[in-house]
């Protein structure tokens, strides 16, 4: 059975595709067999995997860095958004319905099961699950039946590791959120170490 | 890469119309920005135009959704530089294909992600052939391209033969290992100024 870890972000756009892309292929050049992963993804970029299906492209790039195929289970639910209809709702690959926002997230507890069964399947089949969060945990109006972040975290048990931008800040503002409002253990502990790295930033 | 507020420069031999999730209200953007006049001024003045996908669905004459899937229901005028009709409908494509380019007889690897079928006289020309069956549309001038091919130059030998035939200078790339050695780069990097063995020591 395959260890995971969680890459999550301290806002959108901080660079946690490329971080993922960058430690699995890190990973894999050290012998291990790596998956990508990300719950749900927003992104009108889409990859069509080996089994027929569509995943967002940052995960086809992962799996690149991984050195397998692209396939469904390393992102099982996408969201495509439409012009005035709301988005495309895409799981395992196929899409089941157009919803707006208000409808998807009523849709949304329902799809913590099919997350989990990807997941699992992917862990089956490999040693270091590398998982991407979506956007920030710290959007406080998404955490309800949260399947992106924490709330997949939590469930299925696994270390989050929170990524910044240094230009933009407020990953400290991210962490001592979480830790306050819902998990101690995202808290602001002394775990929490900063990693600079030039130029654009990562704080680890 | 044209920007919102930015004119197509009037040099340009092509000119790519990329893929959209919401073609009709891209179309309308489009027109908003001038780029219509700006394509057709292109076009006039001899240059080529490639569409793929969403692009190619634009060039055509019309682009209807009377179901409302893509957004309101409709129907669209189009640039009218491809004798085509594309209709909205519920069926989506979505697989990755081998195909070879009509003219040059480069081998394309590509994919579809698409709703809508079209259809019209300038479909008598292919763009290109898969598995044999046309597909695609070429205008009678033989200047203005549609295809349903995404990722199409990613194949190297295609790129470099098609923009060779458009006079167009294109350096002898290997797409692929671009990638492969951008993935390197990026965890040599990682490796360089992350404690990766920390990181991925804190895997469960």
């Amino acid at each position: 059975m395959a260890r995971a870890l969680m890459i999550q972000g301290a806002g959108s756009d901080v660079g946690k595709s490329l971080i993922v892309a960058g430690l699995a292929r890190a990973a894999t050049r050290r012998g291990n067999r790596v998956l990508p992963f990300k719950p749900q993804n927003m992104s009108n970029n889409a990859a069509v995997t080996v089994d027929g299906g569509e995943i967002g492209r940052a995960q086809a790039l992962q799996a690149q860095a991984a050195g397998v195929e692209p396939h469904t289970d390393m992102n099982p639910v996408l969201l495509k958004p439409e012009t005035d209809v709301g988005a495309q709702i895409i799981v395992h690959g196929r899409r089941v319905a157009t919803l707006h926002a208000r409808a998807y997230a009523a849709m949304k507890p329902s799809l913590m099961a099919p997350v989990l069964e990807s997941f699992a399947r992917l862990k089956d089949r490999a040693d270091l699950v590398l998982v991407e969060g979506a956007g920030s945990p710290a959007e406080v109006n998404l955490r309800s039946a949260d399947i992106a972040n924490m709330g997949f975290a939590r469930k299925a048990d696994i270390p989050v590791v929170l990524v910044g931008d240094i230009d933009r800040g407020y990953h400290c503002a991210a962490c001592r959120n979480q830790g306050r409002a819902r998990s101690p253990r995202c808290g602001h502990d002394s775990r929490l170490r900063h990693q600079q790295v030039p130029r654009r930033s990562i704080t680890v | 890469m044209v920007r919102p507020g930015e004119a197509i420069p009037g040099d340009a031999k092509l000119v790519i119309l990329p893929g959209s999730k919401s073609t009709r209200g891209d179309l309308a953007f489009l027109r908003a920005q001038g780029w219509d006049i700006d394509l057709l001024a292109h076009h006039r003045r001899g240059g080529h135009v490639l569409g793929v996908c969403g692009g190619y669905q634009m060039l055509g004459r019309s682009v209807a959704d009377p179901e409302g899937i893509e957004g309101p229901a409709g129907e669209t005028p189009g640039l009218g530089l491809i004798d085509v009709t594309t209709v909205m409908t519920a069926q989506k494509t979505l697989t990755r294909v081998t195909a070879v380019h009509a003219t040059t007889n480069r081998p394309i690897e590509a994919y579809e992600i698409h709703i809508g079928h079209t259809d019209g006289p300038d479909r008598a020309r292919p763009f290109a052939l898969l598995g044999g069956a046309p597909g695609g549309a070429v205008s009678s001038d033989g200047r203005v391209y549609g295809s349903y091919l995404h990722g199409l130059f990613a194949s190297d030998s295609f790129r470099k033969t098609f923009l060779a035939q458009l006079d167009i200078p294109a350096a002898d790339q290997q797409y692929r290992a671009r990638v492969e050695s951008a993935l390197d780069t990026l965890a040599d990097y990682m490796d360089t100024h992350l404690d990766v063995e920390g990181l991925l020591a804190l895997a469960r």
